[in-house]
């Protein structure tokens, strides 16, 4: 008798107690550190994305310390290090990180209310650029540099599709997709290479006329900017993080936030999500990844 | 008062012009004011913006190209310093960096650059990107400077390989030189040849692979990879041929042929040699061969590459901004044009407003002016309302004062049509409208069958009362005979003053001449009442020729000239008559104008002559003096008396040159008498009143006197009385003169003409000629005994002669010897002879006096 009601008392106690202990274990988790890539300045990402940070301190119980860098340089020698737990940046940035260095996806970014975005082809209308093949010789201005995966990589996939190799068009970079097309709209090349929603963007409408522009072309949509997780993280954490991204759109205090970090909403994402983006890449830039 | 549009729109209409067109003015310039100041001031503000963007990026470019400049700069520099790593290239480089560092904060410190985080994140990232540079040439400068890093085999190649090289020949050549003192045997020989070809064999091998090391370092050929491979080959081959001597030269050494330990020792040389060979081999064959390449290419080539892209970037945004502010300017150049083009359009439709405005406000009302000034002047009165265009208080005054204008016009016109149809002293109605109304009274009168009668009136004497009593008196009196004709007239006749002292009357509705006769009997029995005038009592008379129309004459003028005549007719039967026209009156008329013509041509055709008449002493009964009458020779009628044509003279002006005619005559005449020895005969001469009265007798004495010489002593100056009552004053002067120039002075007819005493008076007359009337009747008539008695007596005391004219009885010269009258003249000594027959009479009257 004594010996059941032991059992019984042990029984009860055990299971608050072995919560409770994983619960600790939980919230006595280490801190994560959260980067984002050098898409924007410091101070911009800082503010645009601590928010989130704090969000997901909140909800995992641990602090969340947002990470960022000067340069790209910077950033990618901390990807390389596995130095971030949680890490955004762009298509490209994470099937090689992927190959590279085992990163996983957990999220993908809804951004203007698109869940895809397409790369694409710019140019004035009255530029007489009727079909890709009209670029040859010509001055493409792209909206970031040889990594940037719809401003320079999937522009790049669909002139190569027209037939244009490298050493066809002049290349040049722009700092943003928005300043190429200011750029090329003031007739500093003859196209630009950027996403396929550049001219619904208010600050692009604010510079120039997006009339005066058209899409010359475009290609397939593609996802979004990805979110991942170290390789080492758990699946359980990592589950985690992607429930509590995925739910801040159920929430005004959520959509805020999205708000903040200029994002429509998040959805839950596969690695094959991004097998496009690989079969392009090889194309483009010549890495199996 | 409740405001409304409608209220202020009335209110504003009646405000003066003046006002109105200030308000306009000071609100069109306020409106052209701040329309120019808003525009000049969003050109000044864009302008001013654009220009300092433009002096921003300016300077962001230039330093940006300068940063460009000295990135150029490095990498040459870099490329230099790699060939000839010298301090002074080791300098530069490190003095570019530095600039390069100085561009980048010029472009930090921007305010182009500041204004934009992106492209201030891009400068910061120039500045890391620097730094980044400038410890990767750190890198770059060390790894170059050390040979034994810079290209590792070339180290292996100098230590190893050359020590080893220099070894292995020295141990050669001693051996040569060795055997070649004994070359005895065949075997020697043999070793010898050895010995060389090794010799040989290795300085090949040494040359192929030093020429393969000159390969490597970019000498001798295009196809560096082919050459190298070449020259492995030979180096190959060689070693096989020096490693086959080695075999053989040790087969010999072991036969003590040649020095075996130096062969052993050379064999380990070799195979050192060829060992660190292989290792130089596979060094140089990799692709970090070359350490300051390798540290070039993946530390110092990305950060350049990065700064390219990054200054590539910037560049980009200079351009975009520059054609971002050329396409503002040319909006701004546009806006601008639109804005002058606006500005012209607007001040063009005000300009055509304020000409509509001021067409309606004011040319259109001095418009409507005019045509009432064209109407009022053509007679059309229209009331100014209807010119009232504009309410504004100019336009009222103006039509107020047009109106007030027009009304004293229409009472100046009124009064001077009145003046021009009225006497002014009488306010009768004068000749023109007499003519006016004669000319309706003949047209009622032929449609009525009735007549008109028409009178004209002279007042007898008028000119002596005129002149006598003062024009004031002469006035008075006619303006009270015109009232005494409206006194004897009805309110229908017209009573009209012709001018002077002539006056009509018009009566209209006659239906008996005798209504006329009556008529004229009453007016000249209101004459017959004296007219009081101040002091004055003056009886006046007048003569009344009367015409009928349309029975003597059916038009204005004719009936006038009727009238005119019969007046004239009436005058002549003395004063205080009336005579009605007749036909004959006409011909008179007709045959005075005939006589007119003929005395304008007498004197050119000489048909005057002068005939004389002696003037008798009655005390010595001799000739004192002869009178000089005018006769006219008509071709027609025959000799003619001047009363039969003196009228004429004088209304034809004729007198003048007919009476200077007489006094040369007569002053000839004179001539002949005194050639005659009668200068003791003066020449009287009679003048005429017209030409005593404005000094021309003067003249035409004095014309005389000269022409002819004669003495003005023997001249008698004969004058009528008539001739002074017209203007006794200017006579006086006249006669006053002639006196002075010795001429005596004679008044004729004396006693026929009014106020003959007051002539008397005359300090001028030398001899007074009783008239014939006074003399004709003696000594028959009492009276007239009685007044030449008292004319004589009279004249005497007066120191003056007197002659009696129209003596013709005897009876008549002893009456006047016994009164002692002075001289005599008539037909009972002589009638008016020719001057031939006067010089008989003196000659024959001289005769008789002497004896």
């Amino acid at each position: 008798m004594r010996k059941s009601i032991a059992i019984i008392l042990l029984t009860l106690f055990w299971q608050p107690y072995a919560v409770v202990h994983a619960q600790q274990e939980v919230s006595a988790g280490p801190e994560l550190r959260l980067g984002v890539f050098p898409r924007r300045s410091s101070n911009v990402t800082q503010s645009m994305f601590k928010p989130l940070a704090d969000a997901l301190s909140q909800a995992l119980n641990r602090k969340i310390v947002l990470e960022t860098t000067y340069d790209f340089a910077s950033f990618w020698e901390k990807v390389a290090d596995n130095s971030y737990d949680i890490v955004h940046y762009n298509q490209y940035h994470y099937i090689k990180s992927h190959h590279d260095y085992g990163y996983r996806v957990i999220v993908r970014n809804v951004e203007f209310g698109h869940e895809k975005i397409a790369g694409s082809i710019l140019v004035r209308k009255d530029s007489n650029i009727e079909t890709l093949q009209d670029l040859r010789g010509k001055k493409i201005i792209f909206g970031g540099g040889h990594k940037a995966m719809m401003a320079y990589i999937m522009p790049t996939y669909l002139l190569r599709q027209a037939g244009l190799e490298k050493g066809d068009y002049f290349e040049r970079f722009a700092l943003s997709p928005p300043k190429a097309v200011v750029a090329t709209y003031f007739r500093q090349a003859v196209a630009a290479g950027a996403g396929s929603y550049l001219l619904d963007l208010p600050t692009v409408k604010k510079e120039i006329d997006t009339s005066e522009m058209k899409y010359l072309a475009t290609s397939q949509q593609m996802a979004h900017l990805p979110w991942a997780v170290n390789e080492s993280m758990s699946d359980e954490l990592a589950l985690k993080i992607r429930t509590t991204m995925v739910d801040l759109y159920n929430t005004e205090e959520g959509k805020n936030i999205l708000k903040t970090m200029r994002i429509t909403k998040l959805l839950p994402a596969n690695d094959s999500d991004f097998a496009a983006h690989r079969e392009i890449t090889k194309v483009v830039l010549g890495e199996a990844l | 008062m409740k405001f409304s549009p409608v209220s202020f729109l009335e209110w504003y209409a009646t405000i003066s012009l003046k006002q109105r067109y200030l308000n306009a003015t000071l609100l069109f310039s306020l409106i052209v004011i701040s329309v120019a100041f808003y525009g000049w001031r969003y050109v000044d503000q864009v302008s001013h913006r654009q220009l300092i963007h433009i002096e921003d990026r300016a300077d962001a470019s230039g330093a940006m190209q300068d940063a460009i400049d000295q990135i150029h700069a490095i990498e040459t520099a870099f490329q230099i310093f790699v060939n000839k790593p010298d301090k002074k290239n080791e300098q530069s480089i490190s003095n570019l960096l530095r600039l390069f560092g100085s561009s980048i904060e010029r472009l930090r410190s921007n305010k182009w650059i500041k204004q934009d985080s992106s492209l201030t994140g891009l400068v910061i990232s120039l500045g890391k990107d620097k730094i980044k540079l400038a410890d990767a040439s750190i890198r770059l400068i060390d790894v170059r400077k050390d040979g034994v890093r810079w290209i590792p085999a070339m180290y292996t190649v100098q230590t190893r390989m050359l020590e080893h090289n220099v070894l292995f020949v020295t141990e050669l050549d001693f051996n040569i030189a060795e055997v070649s003192e004994a070359l005895d045997t065949k075997n020697k020989i043999r070793v010898y040849k050895l010995l060389n070809e090794l010799r040989h064999s290795w300085d090949m091998m040494i040359g192929e692979f030093r020429l393969m090391l000159s390969i490597k370092f970019g000498a001798f050929t295009d196809d560096q990879e082919l050459g190298i491979k070449s020259r492995r080959e030979n180096v190959a081959i060689y070693m096989n041929r020096i490693d086959g001597l080695l075999v053989d030269l040790g087969a010999m050494g072991r036969r003590d042929l040649v020095d075996n330990f130096s062969i052993v020792e050379m064999r380990r040389l070799f195979y050192i040699w060829s060992d660190t060979y292989d290792s130089v081999l596979t060094s140089l064959s990799s692709e970090n061969w070359r350490n300051d390449a390798v540290v070039f290419h993946n530390e110092v080539q990305p950060v350049l590459n990065q700064i390219h892209q990054r200054a590539s970037s910037l560049q980009l945004e200079l351009s975009v901004a520059t054609a971002k502010n050329i396409t503002n300017l040319s909006i701004l150049a546009r806006d601008l044009s639109n804005f002058v083009i606006i500005l012209a359009i607007s001040i063009a439709l005000a300009s055509m407003l304020g000409y509509f405005i001021f067409q309606r406000s004011i040319i259109r009302p001095i418009h409507q002016f005019g045509l009432a000034l064209q109407s009022e002047a053509i007679g059309k009165y229209r009331t100014t309302n209807k010119y009232m265009i504009s309410k504004a208080e100019e336009f009222r005054d103006l039509m107020k004062a047009f109106d007030d204008m027009r009304e004293q016009v229409r009472t100046r016109q009124s009064h001077l049509d009145h003046m021009a149809h009225h006497d002014s002293l009488t306010l009768l109605p004068n000749r023109v409208l007499l003519r006016d109304r004669l000319g309706l009274a003949i047209s009622r009168s032929q449609r009525n069958n009735t007549d008109v009668g028409l009178m004209f009136l002279d007042l007898d004497q008028f000119k002596q009362i005129n002149d006598s009593l003062g024009h004031g008196v002469g006035d008075q009196l006619l303006k009270q005979v015109a009232t005494r004709l409206q006194e004897c007239t009805r309110d229908t006749d017209t009573v009209s003053r012709l001018g002077g002292d002539e006056f009509a009357i018009l009566i209209e509705g006659v239906t008996d001449v005798d209504q006329m006769s009556k008529m004229a009997r009453k007016i000249l029995k209101a004459f017959s009442i004296p007219f009081t005038i101040g002091n004055h009592e003056l009886h006046s008379t007048t003569s009344i020729g009367i015409a009928m129309g349309p029975s003597d004459d059916i038009t204005v003028d004719a009936l006038i000239k009727d009238a005119d005549i019969a007046m004239y007719h009436a005058k002549d039967l003395g004063r205080g008559n009336y005579k009605f026209y007749s036909g004959e009156m006409a011909a008179y008329v007709a045959e005075h104008m005939v006589m007119e013509n003929q005395l304008r041509h007498a004197l050119e055709e000489n048909e005057f002559f002068l005939v004389f008449q002696p003037v008798v002493d009655m005390k010595t009964n001799q000739i004192v003096s002869t009178e000089a009458l005018l006769r006219w020779n008509h071709p027609h009628k025959g000799v003619l008396e001047p009363g039969k044509f003196l009228s004429i003279v004088e209304e034809t002006g004729l007198i003048r040159p007919i009476t200077q005619w007489v006094l040369t005559q007569a002053s000839h005449q004179y001539n002949e008498y005194k050639k005659a020895g009668f200068e003791n005969v003066r020449m009287a001469v009679n003048l005429s009143g017209s030409i005593l009265k404005n000094n021309s007798v003067l003249d035409v004495v004095i014309n005389a006197v000269a022409q002819t010489q004669i003495d003005p002593n023997s001249l008698i100056i004969e004058i009528t009385e008539d001739t002074l009552l017209e203007d006794m004053q200017g006579a006086e002067k006249s006669l006053a003169i002639l006196k002075e120039m010795g001429m005596h002075i004679a008044l004729d007819d004396f006693g026929t003409g009014q106020s003959s005493l007051s002539h008397l008076r005359m300090g001028s007359i030398d001899i007074v000629k009783i008239d014939r009337s006074f003399i004709r009747d003696i000594p028959g008539e009492k009276n007239d005994m009685n007044l030449v008695d008292a004319i004589i007596a009279m004249s005497h005391k007066l120191q003056m002669k007197v002659v009696a004219e129209g003596v013709e009885t005897q009876e008549q010269i002893d009456f006047l010897r016994w009164h002692k009258c002075d001289a005599i003249q008539g037909y009972y000594f002589s009638k008016p002879v020719v001057g031939s027959e006067i010089i008989k009479l003196l000659l024959k009257d001289k005769m008789r006096a002497s004896g």
